[in-house]
């Protein structure tokens, strides 16, 4: 993670710098300028910039409209760091560009939190460009199953480009997908969604630990949900024939996807409220 | 009755259990995890009043064991109940001797009424 503070003191780059670390934020880089010509890309994809919101309101206001104009290729995400005092035209630096406001004095983890949230968001305004013909199918399957099997309806949430390869939650299904297309697809939830799930499926009352039945019953959603996708994408260039489900258990397990297949993640939730993700990696063979 | 259920998914086999249970009286349910294991299930048991089977198994996938059985048995109902949702695939088990197909997910009523006509 690259972080750009825009400022005028030093000091404020050093107190980001000193709460990311103080967050234990991976493989972190700080930078302080005090121009907003000297951001240009220089972080790479991963990367957010922090405008120091102080003094001349006119000035701040300029500044976001210049590094998010010179960085508008790479969406680079900024966030407006603003004291409570001067939070009332913080307002102006968001019509200007940014898309979040970290208040001063900074607390590690509301600052990791807020550059995270600022990330996911920009990955996702993204993703409105990319192709849903293969990802619709997906979602619709996903609802229907829950729906049919388990009684509960399923609401979609956010959907971003997977960023690394840990996944949700501590059970995950994984399903290769191979043919005319290829790739995989993942369900990733609690522990505690798996249990309700496979109990609704067959009408008993939820377990307290995951066994191999549970783990059989989130596989065979997994193989109704790819299934009824791929009926939907059949002869479409996404037509893919599935495989066996495994279920892998444990905390922040991760699962590699081939290189430079992009991996979508759509966040779902359902009407009680519990989280799940379905994440799908799929290429047409053809552009192998 | 006496009925075969073949699907690699234990729970899965259960749902279709309870179906039976629920429509049939004592119903004699037996039940195997592949299509190899099925066709050894049903060489033991050849007075299965109908057969229930999955497509997608590991060691021998539906349709082959569809094919085993047909080569020995005309007669017995074979139902598909599968995820293989496409028109082609459907046309392909009723061509290989299905007598009907059911398309996961499904509730337990429209399992029940694809059953009815094999049930009485």
């Amino acid at each position: 993670m690259n972080v750009i503070t825009l400022t005028k003191h030093a000091s404020t780059g050093n107190i980001i710098q000193g709460a990311l670390q103080q967050a234990q934020v991976p493989d972190l880089h700080c930078f302080t300028v005090e121009n907003p010509k000297d951001i240009t890309n220089q972080g790479g994809d991963d990367c957010v910039v922090l405008v120091d919101w102080e003094g001349d309101t006119s000035l701040c206001v300029a500044y976001v409209k210049k590094v998010v104009e010179n960085n508008k290729d790479s969406n680079l995400p900024v966030l407006l760091l603003s004291s409570k005092q001067n939070s009332g035209t913080t307002a102006e630096g968001l019509k200007a560009g940014a898309c979040g406001i970290i208040t001063k004095p900074v607390e590690p983890q509301a600052l990791v939190d807020g550059i995270n949230a600022a990330c996911k968001r920009i990955t996702s305004k993204q993703n409105k460009t990319l192709n849903v013909e293969f990802i619709n199918p997906f979602i619709e399957a996903t609802r229907t199953v829950f729906s049919t099997m388990a009684g509960m309806k399923v609401e979609r949430k956010d959907l971003y480009l997977q960023k690394n390869s840990t996944l949700f939650g501590d059970i995950s299904g994984v399903m290769g997908l191979s043919g005319e297309a290829s790739g995989s697809v993942v369900i990733s939830m609690k522990s505690k969604l798996a249990l309700q799930i496979v109990a609704a499926m067959l009408q008993e009352e939820p377990g307290t630990e995951i066994t191999a039945d549970v783990c059989d019953g989130l596989g065979e959603i997994l193989n109704m949900i790819s299934g009824q996708a791929k009926a939907s994408l059949a002869k479409t260039k996404y037509y893919f024939q599935i495989s066996i489900p495994t279920v892998v258990t444990g905390k922040e397990h991760e699962i590699k996807h081939r290189q430079g297949t992009p991996s979508i993640v759509i966040d779902f939730e359902t009407d009680k409220g519990e989280k799940f993700v379905i994440q799908v990696s799929l290429t047409p063979s053809s552009s192998d | 009755m006496k009925v075969l259920v073949v699907d690699d998914s234990t729970t899965m086999r259960r749902i279709i259990c309870n179906t039976l249970n629920s429509a049939l009286k004592s119903p004699v349910i037996i039940e195997a995890g592949d299509g190899e294991d099925g066709f050894a299930q049903y060489q033991k048991n050849t007075d299965v009043n109908i057969i229930l089977t999955d497509w997608n198994m590991p060691k021998m996938n539906g349709l082959a064991f569809l094919e085993k059985v047909r080569e020995v048995n005309k007669e017995v109902p074979i139902v598909m109940v599968t995820t293989e949702a496409e028109k082609q695939n459907v046309v392909t088990a009723i061509k290989a001797g299905a007598n009907t197909y059911v398309v996961k997910p499904f509730t337990p009523e429209v399992l029940q009424e694809k059953l009815r006509p094999f049930l009485s």
